[in-house]
């Protein structure tokens, strides 16, 4: 009886297999699991990602470049959940930044500033953005610090002892800001996020009333290309009426109004920018005829 | 063999024991082959469960056919309808949702504001991303000229209709679009008015007039508009957008060609734009004037009642999409025409300097949108089957007996929809009474002034006490989901981030080009950064300008 009493775990080890217990490899295993996990992460199922997670963290056989996955992905998690937990986020931002790997250490950085910023040390956050961009100036990582950084000077914060609830910058941390962005963009003209550090300048010059720069910044953005075809638009119709209500350039609105229509033409501002490239081409003709009269007198 | 059986015999338990254990690892592995496709319910019919809301009389014919010819072609699937009320519709996608028991295939966005602010959630959650499939051609429009394009591009609005803004996805199929106009009771406009219809707002009344005293003259229980608080909406936004598209000017601050919820408060709050003005006064006092040929007490009157009250005959006219062409003609017993709301002439002396147009339809998208839930068994087949639904045949032949105008480029409506082709030339509305947290007090304030309870400097007077004394919070309040918004997109930035550094699975995890969608994610962010810091500053400023001047 003993002699033949294992082969009764022969069937067993079939059926097992055949489910796929056996099947995958436990680093084939820990790749899937990562998937699940981001997968969960990005569709909000914020329970089951850290699950996945912590199972590869705990693996005694994880690679390294998977913990460098467990981890970013338990500290983004805890992170940017609904509601975020911040102490085990820089629990597992701290891990991330102590891996022996720069990428590792700068999103360990971005991440544990955000975490600054948000939680009401924007000097901290500001100092660690401005320490990664500093030290690793030609990294991705950089690139979206300095996003970060210079929203940092620019966001107004929440402030129930003001009237209106909240507290603007000031003129001096708006001008920190643009510094920053326009700094990136002197040293690194054409980033992967170049258009976006246009947009972002355009949007505090507009805010703050200075135009012309605005402008010069829209057309920027427009000539490294912005990716998303509402924004693009966007960007096109700003220049357009700026250029027509603040800045007198007919020209440069009948341009943008121009290209607005004939490129935008299923969008609900398309009737406007009819009617605004027929407005801006009879001033045009206005000016003319005025000059003329002028000359002619 | 034999000694086999004379050791064994002596332990009966034990050979019970081992014959269910056996019987066991059959069981588990006749299951796992299953599950891997093999033999046991390969050749059984893939059963496909299609929900929506379309209850209208035609609408389960026209699918059943399109379900029927997918069937020739694929006689292994069986597409099955299930038609659930619109009133229960949220609700019962809400529980089949979170129950995992959800069909496969789900109308999308129904549900009013509640379902507005859910359906991103499910999206996310529990349907299936379609990214990785709209920049490929359509199989099913092999042989049109539409073979070579991709997907998203053969959709007249490039499936804007599908994309989920928030989640930077595409996230369903939209078969069908959808314009308002203003139908009529054709014998009966002809019999009190004459031949055509009335092309100005002073004509429109003069008509209703008329059909009033009709109703008196032949005893006859008339009202000239069938109205419900939901049609009356349609004539109120369509006036609204004819009388302050002009406001833009004024309070888009950030000139990106939008007035945000805060842009058209913050003036009103500290009385840099008034109620008073009299584009605005005109505004309300049309809609008054108007909603004296309205139903007495429509404002509580629903949908369903109002359509009814139409068909009936007992109204001559009925503002409604052309979702409800085909119904309307099916059930009504007269011959109905349908055209836009009027406006007033640019020679009206009390409102047409202050008409700028119509409302645009030119940012019209795709409706009738369909998205494959995450736990269909077969979400390959379900895609299939809407690709066979969008393409440029079908979809024609499903909206012509539909009576619902298509969404793919060059298939063509029925003749009679034509009237319901976008407009293009037009304006969008540009100012917003109702301010974040305000929304109530104007629900009942406007009601009763509309009813005539209230005069419009009451009406004014009662509005704005409200107004200040809720939009303060109202704008905190937006400004926090606002944040939430903000925390969500860096969530997909997270990812995408991930992916770009290679961490394993984040790129397996996403659908998608990374660096484009970073790219394209971060553009998103900064632009909500930049509308978020001008709103507060719009707000604030004003904020301080109402206290300056309460000085």
């Amino acid at each position: 009886m003993k002699a033949w009493a294992p082969l009764l775990l022969i069937p067993l080890l079939g059926a097992a297999l055949a489910s796929g217990c056996g099947g995958r490899s436990e680093a084939g295993s820990l790749e899937a699991l990562l998937t699940r996990g981001w997968q969960a992460y990005s569709t909000g199922d914020f329970d089951y990602a850290v699950r996945c997670f912590q199972q590869v963290d705990n693996a005694q056989t994880a690679t390294a470049e998977q913990t460098y996955s467990a981890l970013l992905g338990l500290a983004t998690t805890y992170h940017l959940e609904t509601n975020p937990d911040f102490p085990k986020a820089r629990e597992y931002y701290g891990r991330l930044g102590a891996l022996d790997s720069d990428t590792a250490r700068m999103q360990s950085a971005v991440g544990l500033a955000r975490i600054d910023v948000a939680a009401g040390n924007a000097a901290d956050g500001r100092a660690r953005l401005t320490a990664l961009i500093r030290d690793s100036p030609d990294s991705m990582e950089a690139d979206e610090a300095t996003i970060h950084l210079a929203d940092a000077y620019f966001a107004p914060r929440t402030d129930e002892s003001v009237t209106g609830g909240f507290r603007l910058p000031t003129q001096g941390s708006i001008q920190r800001g643009l510094e920053t962005l326009e700094g990136r963009l002197a040293s690194h003209p054409h980033n992967p996020l170049s258009s976006s550090m246009h947009m972002m300048l355009a949007n505090k010059y507009i805010e703050t009333k200075a135009f012309d720069k605005a402008v010069s910044h829209l057309l920027a953005a427009d000539k490294e290309g912005i990716a998303a075809a509402r924004l693009r638009s966007e960007a096109i119709w700003r220049v357009a009426r700026i250029a027509e209500e603040q800045l007198k350039d007919y020209d440069l609105a009948e341009q943008y109004y121009a290209r607005y229509v004939k490129e935008f033409d299923r969008t609900t501002l398309y009737y406007r920018a009819l009617k605004s490239l027929e407005r801006v081409r009879a001033l045009k003709d206005g000016r003319r005829t005025s000059a003329e009269e002028t000359g002619g007198a | 063999m034999a000694w086999v059986w004379a050791s064994l015999r002596k332990y009966p338990a034990l050979m019970l024991l081992v014959a269910v254990y056996l019987a066991a690892c059959v069981v588990v592995a006749a299951n796992a082959y299953r599950g891997t496709g093999g033999v046991p319910g390969a050749h059984q019919t893939k059963v496909l469960r299609l929900a929506h809301w379309q209850l209208e009389p035609g609408i389960r014919e026209a699918v059943d056919q399109l379900i029927a010819d997918y069937h020739r072609l694929h006689p292994d699937v069986e597409v099955r309808q299930i038609l659930i009320p619109e009133e229960g519709y949220f609700q019962w996608v809400n529980t089949q949702l979170i129950g995992r028991t959800a069909p496969d295939m789900i109308e999308c966005g129904q549900g009013g504001p509640v379902g507005w602010a859910l359906w991103p959630k499910f999206y996310a959650r529990y349907f299936l991303p379609l990214d990785r499939y709209v920049d490929e051609p359509n199989p099913y429009n092999k042989g049109t000229p539409l073979e070579s394009a991709s997907w998203r591009k053969t959709y007249f609005d490039e499936m804007e209709g599908g994309y989920e803004e928030s989640l930077q996805s595409y996230y369903r199929t939209p078969l069908s679009t959808f314009t308002v106009r203003l139908y009529y009771n054709k014998a009966l406009i002809e019999e009190v008015w004459g031949p055509g219809f009335p092309r100005t707002y002073e004509d429109f009344i003069q008509l209703c007039k008329k059909l009033v005293q009709y109703g008196k003259d032949n005893n006859k229980r008339l009202v000239p508009i069938a109205g419900s608080g939901y049609n009356f909406r349609q004539f109120f936004d369509a006036y609204r957008t004819a009388f302050t598209a002009d406001y833009m000017n004024r309070l888009d601050v950030d000139y990106n060609g939008a007035v945000s919820r805060i842009e058209s408060a913050s003036p009103l709050y500290s009385g840099r734009v008034k109620l008073t003005e009299p584009p605005i006064r005109a505004n309300f006092e049309l809609v008054r004037e108007l909603s004296e040929y309205f139903p007495q007490g429509y404002t509580s009157l629903d949908r369903d009642e109002a359509v009814f009250l139409f068909l009936q005959g007992n109204a001559a006219m009925i503002s409604t999409g052309s979702w409800d062409y085909q119904s309307l003609g099916v059930q009504s017993e007269f011959p109905i025409a349908v055209t836009a709301i009027p406006l007033p002439s640019k020679n009206n002396p009390r409102y047409g300097r202050y008409v700028a147009g119509p409302d645009t339809e030119a940012g019209l998208e795709g409706g009738f949108a369909v998205g494959i839930t995450k736990n269909s068994r077969y979400p390959d087949v379900a895609l299939d089957f809407l690709q066979y639904a969008s393409s440029l045949r079908k979809n024609e032949e499903l909206n012509k007996a539909m009576f619902w105008l298509p969404v793919i480029k060059d298939a063509e409506p029925r003749e009679e929809l034509k009237p319901f082709a976008p407009r293009i030339e037009g304006y969008s509305a540009s100012i917003e009474y109702e301010g974040p947290g305000a929304e109530l007090a104007y629900a009942q304030l406007s009601v009763e002034y509309l009813s005539g309870k209230v005069g419009y400097e009451d009406f004014v007077t009662e509005f704005m006490k409200a107004f200040h004394r809720e939009l303060p919070a109202g704008v905190r309040e937006t400004i926090r989901n606002n944040d939430q918004t903000l925390n969500q997109e860096m969530r997909f930035a997270g990812v995408r981030r991930a992916a770009l550094t290679a961490a394993p699975g984040a790129a397996a995890a996403m659908s998608g080009d990374s660096p484009t969608q970073y790219k394209r994610i971060m553009e998103a962010y900064v632009a909500q950064l930049g509308a978020r810091d001008s709103d507060i500053r719009d707000w604030m400023d004003n904020v301080n300008a109402s206290a300056q001047d309460a000085h």
